[in-house]
């Protein structure tokens, strides 16, 4: 189309001088054009960094799909006393969560300490659980397996000088699978690499307090790992090894 | 003939880009490319991986553990295997333990229970093998489409050589209700 217009629109000499000129100059116009259009949509923001939708707030009782794993919430309750784990302080409490976990990934997963974090909560102890126990026998979550769902008792610890919240809202931490920039291979990692995602989702929960306690008299026919202090301890896994 | 060239150049490149990206998608990915190498064998027969040996001799399952005085329950069955496993050139350690099943996904030794056989705890002289029983629990529905997986690496099996051996139980549901219990792992000559 340009290469048709004349610029002295006299003969045929200088329509061709005219299709000369513009075919040395099309290219180098067709980079600056694209520079200058990628310019101006830089000053209004087109090049900045498209941050992450917002998780979703679901309730109760809806799973929440994290990549490897899928967590639903189901309960939050406050209690003084945890069968044998110990409180800092004598006035602070427990705040725990019951939440199923189902592992999606193929293989075998050992869910991180901050696969749940909780938001509105006045004094934690620690931003992470105190203790994440199996409710089936109250020993120590460890590795899941896939497709075998367990409720699981994620366990804060939370200062007697603040409100008991009347309810939480709990955040499931999300992994997807990628290749990893520096060996090649795949694996269930951070999203942005930084560790700074958006949760998967979140939960808010009423929290509950005229409970019994969950783990306060566990039977030893049924304990595997009976709850005995407030970290995972060397005893706390039956042996089926030899004794020394 | 200039615009002739120039669409023949352009087709070259998208040819050799296709070319590129075929290459590249004939492998899942890196790890499918890295994937340990399997030797396969049957119950009852000894299977030589690079660093150890290892025979499984029974195979029973069963809807709970009983260890000392413990009961460990499940919402799938456990698999019990009855293994003879020694090292091959020098002194080594089973770290890795798994049953895959049919649809591929991983069931690892359980860590509700200490596995010193296969947990890397044990580290075994050539020459001197160990009998012992191991543990892992499984979906029901998989119980009948297993293959123990065994490693000396817990961590990373790539590249090194995995003992495969298919367990021969026929339905998860049949398993015995009661509690089994462990055999501990013995030096055997």
């Amino acid at each position: 189309m340009l290469a048709d217009v004349s610029v002295t629109g006299q003969g045929g000499l200088s329509r061709r001088l005219t299709r000369g000129l513009l075919d040395q100059v099309t290219p180098g116009l067709r980079w600056a054009v694209a520079v200058v259009l990628l310019g101006v949509s830089g000053l209004f923001g087109g090049l900045d960094t498209v941050p992450e939708p917002p998780a979703e707030t679901v309730a109760a009782g809806t799973p929440v799909h994290g990549g490897p794993w899928e967590v639903t919430v189901e309960a939050a309750a406050v209690y003084r006393e945890l069968g044998k784990l110990r409180l800092e302080k004598e006035t602070n409490r427990w705040l725990v969560v019951t939440a199923t976990v189902r592992i999606t990934a193929h293989e075998s997963t050992m869910p991180p300490s901050d696969l749940l974090t909780l938001t509105g909560v006045a004094g934690l102890i620690n931003p992470t659980p105190a203790e994440e126990a199996l409710d089936r026998d109250k020993s120590i979550m460890r590795r899941l397996q896939p497709d075998m769902p367990e409720r699981i008792l994620f366990i804060w610890e939370q200062s007697g000088d603040a409100p008991v919240p009347t309810s939480i809202t709990v955040a499931v931490e999300q992994r997807t699978y990628r290749e990893d920039s520096l060996s090649g291979a795949w694996y269930w990692m951070d999203v942005d690499g930084k560790g700074e995602d958006e949760p998967a989702g979140r939960v808010t929960v009423p929290v509950r307090t005229d409970l019994a306690p969950p783990i306060a008299s566990p039977s030893p026919s049924v304990a595997a790992s009976p709850s005995t202090s407030p970290k995972p301890a060397a005893n706390r896994t039956p042996s089926a090894g030899p004794t020394p | 003939m200039k615009l002739l060239r120039r669409l023949g150049t352009a087709a070259f490149v998208l040819a050799a880009l296709a070319a590129g990206q075929a290459v590249v998608s004939a492998e899942p990915n890196l790890n499918h490319a890295l994937r340990p190498f399997p030797v396969a064998g049957e119950v009852g027969a000894e299977v030589a991986a690079r660093t150890f040996t290892a025979r499984v001799q029974l195979v029973r399952c069963a809807a709970a553990l009983r260890i000392g005085e413990h009961v460990l329950d499940t919402q799938g069955v456990w698999i019990v295997a009855k293994l003879r496993v020694g090292a091959r050139f020098k002194p080594t350690s089973i770290a890795y333990a798994a049953a895959r099943d049919g649809a591929g996904k991983v069931y690892q030794t359980s860590d509700r229970v200490s596995l010193d056989l296969v947990s890397g705890g044990l580290t075994m002289q050539p020459g001197l093998p160990y009998e012992g029983e191991i543990a892992i629990e499984v979906p029901t529905a998989s119980a009948g489409s297993l293959t123990l997986l065994l490693a000396d690496n817990s961590l990373d099996q790539r590249m090194d050589s995995m003992a495969e051996i298919r367990l021969p139980i026929s339905d998860g549901s049949a398993c015995s209700a009661e509690p089994t219990t462990l055999l501990a792992p013995k030096a055997v000559s």
